[in-house]
């Protein structure tokens, strides 16, 4: 019984039988192989000959495009790796930069005075960042830098963070505002920082610093850790006309990203204030002369009253007067330091709470997972890239070893 | 001695060059292509004649498998082509004919064109070449396990072949009695 091999066997050579050489094939082929060598020639010595100059290019096109496509995607690998080692740091700060250099300049200045008054605004260079960090307020400011519990004590600690917050008292106001009609510019302004991984305490103190050097004091000085992000604001108060060396001494201290600055004439305002504290004096003068004069309880009480009043309104104005010499004694400047690459600072005092918290922590996340996707599919990208690249190369030279072998 | 090369090449064409072009016909079913094939592993073999060590048949056979894988690799992505005498139904050596054993050795044939490359080449190289499985695995450049499950798998897929043909003639004697 034969078995399927021996018919399978029998089959390919009975089938093949009548098949018959072609006449002249030896002599065609030992012609063809003799014909032309360069073109049956070594890789090698194929390239060596083109590079003399004798003919053209006779490699395989399909060679060619594996071998090109295999350097492009080393070429590519080696320049990610390249420029990979500074993107980190860089990203950051050029996304920063590049919006800051693209926003708006505005000019801030607010009269507050009379006829009197002569305005000096200044320029607030950079962009104001998502998150309102608008020219601030003369209230707002005043208040942040003058209010007692701020200026005396710590401003508490963020929670779970575990941050480290210092306060520094004030070093009071110097003596160069007793002057009724020497000019008063309020200045202050706030200023965004980012400076390398591990550099934001080092930046701080360094703020601090400056602060000192410039006979100035820290107002408020405040350094977190969420999330691995360290943040600081440090609040400077430094002699008025020192102010623009505080502004570029702390640009020097990292990379700017934003800077707000703001300068409000305030002498027409302390002019007025002074006259009316003074007018109010000579009226409660006045008073206290009738008072003296008085011979009824009615007239005693009436007249009593209207001192009581005159006496409210003079430490109105004692009060305001103080504040304003106070602010045109000292230029404020907050500082906001991160570090490159972290979330975007956001200044305690524009912080947002319930659904626009909600909503603004949402984007953010959506935006950070959006990055995350992106690195990865770079990553699966330089992946695929390598192993095409090797692929290419193995090909290539299987079938040159293949030819080679027969 | 370029002219006793090229007169020992010829004495080699001639005995080898008949088994070489079987060989291409069996794994390309075209005689054609066949003819190609024999023709450039030829011209390979004429152009490294000087250097081949061991035998030029072996050589020369391992260019003709790897022709014909080529060529069937390129097929895949191209039409088909059919060949006039298929058309005509005189390709094969066997035409119908009433014996069993003929259909099988024609439908094995057939089956065998079916066959993926490397199955195809094991099976020629070892039972129409009578290679065993160590010179078999040496022509195509694989294992000695390949060519074992490689050739088996081929087999198998042919023994299907032959229990449709045992099969047929029993359901065509039932349908004439049917009738």
């Amino acid at each position: 019984m034969p078995t399927l091999e021996d018919e399978l066997r029998t089959a390919m050579v009975e089938a093949s039988e009548d098949l018959t050489v072609p006449d002249g094939l030896a002599a065609r082929a030992w012609a063809s192989g003799h014909r032309d060598e360069t073109r049956r020639q070594p890789v090698g010595a194929r390239r060596r000959t083109n590079r003399a100059g004798r003919g053209g290019p006779r490699y395989p096109r399909r060679h060619l495009v594996a071998l090109g496509a295999g350097f492009a995607a080393i070429a590519i690998v080696v320049t990610a790796f390249a420029l990979g080692g500074n993107s980190t740091g860089e990203s950051a700060g050029t996304a920063a930069s590049g919006s800051g250099n693209g926003g708006t300049t505005a000019i801030h200045g607010q009269a507050s005075g009379g006829d009197s008054l002569t305005t000096a605004p200044q320029s607030v260079r950079g962009y104001l960042p998502r998150g309102a960090r608008a020219p601030l307020a003369n209230g707002s400011k005043v208040a942040a830098a003058l209010a007692p519990g701020r200026l005396h004590s710590a401003s508490g600690t963020s929670g779970t963070s575990g941050s480290a917050t210092s306060s520094a008292g004030t070093s009071g106001t110097s003596g160069s505002t007793s002057g009724v009609t020497a000019t008063r510019v309020v200045k202050d302004g706030s200023m965004e920082l980012t400076v390398p991984k591990g550099h934001v305490q080092a930046t701080v103190d360094g703020l601090v610093s400056l602060a000192k050097g410039l006979g100035g004091y820290v107002a408020e000085s405040h350094t977190s850790n969420v999330a691995g992000s360290p943040t600081g604001n440090v609040t400077l108060r430094m002699p008025v006309t020192k102010f623009e060396d505080a502004v570029s001494g702390a640009q020097k201290t990292g990379h700017e990203t934003s800077l707000t600055t703001s300068a409000h004439d305030v002498t027409g305002k302390f002019v007025d204030l002074n006259a009316r504290l003074g007018a109010l004096e000579r009226t409660r003068q006045t008073y206290l002369t009738i008072l003296g004069r008085a011979t009824t309880i009615g007239q005693t009480l009436e007249v009593q009253q209207r001192v009581e009043d005159v006496q409210q309104q003079i430490e109105q104005i004692q009060g305001s007067l103080k504040v304003l010499r106070n602010q045109s004694a000292d230029g404020t400047l907050t500082v906001a330091v991160s570090e490159a690459g972290s979330p975007a600072v956001v200044n305690q005092q524009h912080q947002r709470h319930g659904i626009g918290k909600a909503w603004h922590t949402s984007v953010q996340r959506f935006t950070r997972g959006t990055d995350a996707i992106i690195a990865a599919l770079g990553t699966l990208l330089l992946v695929l890239l390598v192993i095409a690249a090797f692929a290419a190369i193995s090909l290539l030279g299987y079938r040159v070893m293949r030819r080679a072998a027969g | 001695v370029e002219l006793s090369a090229e007169a020992a090449f010829e004495s080699f064409v001639a005995s080898s060059g008949r088994s070489l072009l079987r060989t291409a016909w069996l794994l390309t079913g075209d005689r054609g292509d066949a003819e190609d094939i024999v023709q450039t592993a030829l011209e390979r073999t004429a152009y490294r004649w000087s250097t081949i060590v061991g035998e030029p048949e072996a050589y020369a056979r391992r260019s003709v498998v790897n022709l014909a894988t080529d060529r069937w690799r390129r097929r895949k992505s191209r039409v088909t082509e059919v060949p006039l005498a298929d058309l005509t139904g005189r390709s094969m050596p066997y035409a119908a004919d009433d014996t069993s054993l003929v259909d099988l050795r024609a439908q094995l044939l057939a089956d065998l064109r079916l066959l993926p490359a490397r199955e195809r080449a094991v099976l020629v190289l070892r039972y129409f070449n009578d290679l065993d499985e160590a010179e078999t695995a040496r022509t195509l450049g694989v294992s000695r396990g390949t060519v074992k499950s490689s050739a088996s798998r081929g087999l198998a897929r042919l023994r299907a072949t032959g229990s449709r043909l045992e099969r047929q003639p029993a359901a065509t004697a039932n349908s004439e009695g049917a009738t």
